[in-house]
């Protein structure tokens, strides 16, 4: 007797060689585990499913693969304007790396319990993915099992059940990340700046501006720093602050070394300033300047907006009960 | 096995989720402060079912179990008809299944409800048919081997998910290709003098 069973793909999926999926049958979840040359499986009943939890991480992969990607393809551009096909052609495949691997990154874990068993469902690793196969699971399960009515959940648990939560570890303090919005925001200032001075139009009432905006941004970044400790701050956004500081301090060095080699390539020939802005290397400089603090500046601004939009008004600690 | 724990946590902290939080939207785990979503089910409040190990036989002549002589039938299999008592009744695909028929059957590969992997030999025809052939050399043995493969495993049990036998047909004809250009190859040195 060989029954064919009927499944339906559900959504997510994970890995490239071995490879996770999910699949739905009329009375049971599939789990799928598949190698090259083989598949394994396991059977989740909908009558035995007692709960599912998708829990959302931090996402602290995209934003730094992102960042990677857009500078891996001004790299590719540097390059094959100056004329290295094969260095430039690596540089645009990496760029591409870093996208996929920023695109697939895992940012929820979801776990399925029973009454013998807690596992994980590997498949379900974006949010997204996790919230459709969610619902259709609920639906499923519900109409196996029934819903809980609002009694039982408020009865909770089964006495012996019943968990005491854990205090071992110390609530986040909320941060509204006034500094990153500000520190962020003057980023994408100072990059405009910096692309008006490139389009030739340098003079010196922009370059003290440009000065102080700088200076503005490298305090605050600081301060941002300190206030992000213990805060329930993303750890994209808590990165996007070192990863700024050290483009802030390379940027800072990249123009000394520019300004010697400038120096050193022209010396007494330099007559004018419009002689040192033609300078390619100036312009290559100025180019990745610019786009460094503009991509750098909106991503902040958005993983801060991404941020302040899940907080959602979080409901207030409750310790007391714990205790 | 991990015993499933007596309550719901957060899975990036590991703290217990509150009964509160539990089935609602937009509920954060109260140490990390992650969104989380607690989807409970009416399993999770109900009691753990016992196993039963049979009424023992009470009076002679009433029927007693096939593996076990000493206890009272109460189903027969639906499988092989052998009673059953408590202990051995398994329900299974809506009927009364006895465990050596589940066995059976398992082992026999008939069940692909009970099956815990499934080898892929599809996939193992295409990967034998197109990997060695980037050496060209290997195929003079991976070939044969690839429409070995093929006829063996033609009829075996493959996924039990949908799947066509498309890797089949495209490893026979990469196979056959090969072969056939080995044969060309030994034609040609042969005949060129």
């Amino acid at each position: 007797m060989t029954t064919k069973l009927q499944y339906s793909r559900m959504p997510g999926r994970s890995g490239l060689v071995v490879r996770d999926f999910l699949w739905m049958s009329a009375d049971h979840l599939l789990s799928v585990r598949r190698n090259p040359f083989s598949e394994s499986y396991r059977r989740f009943y909908f009558a035995d499913t007692q709960a599912i939890v998708v829990t959302e991480l931090p996402n602290s992969l995209a934003p730094t693969g992102l960042t990677a990607a857009v500078l891996f393809i001004v790299t590719a551009a540097a390059l094959m304007y100056t004329w290295h096909p094969v260095w430039a052609s690596l540089c645009a495949l990496l760029s591409l790396v870093s996208f996929f691997v920023s695109w697939r990154s895992a940012d929820c874990a979801c776990y399925l319990q029973t009454s013998v068993s807690t596992e994980m469902l590997p498949s379900l690793r974006r949010r997204v993915d996790a919230a459709k196969a969610t619902a259709l699971l609920k639906a499923e399960i519900e109409r196996t099992q029934g819903s809980v009515s609002a009694e039982v959940l408020e009865m909770g648990p089964p006495v012996a059940r019943t968990a005491r939560l854990a205090t071992s570890k110390p609530a986040l303090r909320h941060s509204s990340g006034q500094m990153h919005w500000m520190a962020f925001a003057l980023m994408i200032v100072r990059g405009s700046i910096s692309a008006i001075s490139l389009k030739g139009a340098a003079s010196i009432p922009l370059g003290i501006a440009a000065t102080i905006v700088g200076t503005a941004i490298l305090l605050l970044l600081i301060l941002a720093a300190i206030q992000q400790r213990n805060s329930d701050l993303p750890v994209g956004v808590r990165r996007l602050v070192y990863v700024t500081l050290a483009f802030y301090i390379a940027s800072g060095l990249a123009s000394f070394a520019v300004s010697i080699y400038i120096a050193l390539q022209l010396g007494p020939r330099a007559t004018s300033q419009a002689m040192i802005m033609e300078n390619p290397m100036l312009k290559a400089y100025g180019l990745v300047d610019l786009i460094g603090f503009l991509v750098l500046g909106c991503t902040g601004l958005i993983l801060m907006w991404r941020h302040q939009r899940s907080v959602r008004t979080p409901p207030p600690l409750d310790l007391g009960n714990g205790g | 096995m991990p015993l499933a724990p007596e309550h719901l946590a957060c899975s990036r902290c590991n703290t217990p989720i509150p009964p509160a939080d539990w089935n609602r939207e937009h509920a954060f785990c109260p140490s990390c402060r992650a969104p989380v979503l607690a989807l409970v089910f009416p399993a999770f409040f109900s009691k753990r079912g016992t196993a039963t190990s049979g009424t023992p036989v009470l009076e002679a002549g009433e029927a007693s179990c096939f593996y076990h002589p000493l206890k009272r039938a109460v189903v027969p299999c639906d499988r092989c008809g052998r009673f059953l008592c408590a202990l051995c009744q398994v329900e299974f695909l809506g009927q009364n299944w006895c465990p050596r028929c589940i066995q059976a059957s398992s082992e026999k590969g008939q069940l692909a409800q009970l099956d815990p992997s499934r080898k892929l030999y599809d996939n193992l025809a295409l990967i034998l048919a197109t990997f060695p052939a980037l050496l060209v050399w290997p195929t003079i043995i991976t070939a044969p081997l690839t429409l070995y493969v093929v006829v063996r495993y033609w009829r075996a049990p493959s996924s039990i998910l949908p799947r066509t036998k498309i890797r089949f047909y495209i490893a026979a004809l990469l196979a056959t290709i090969e072969i056939g250009a080995w044969i060309w190859l030994v034609l040609f040195l042969i005949y060129r003098r």
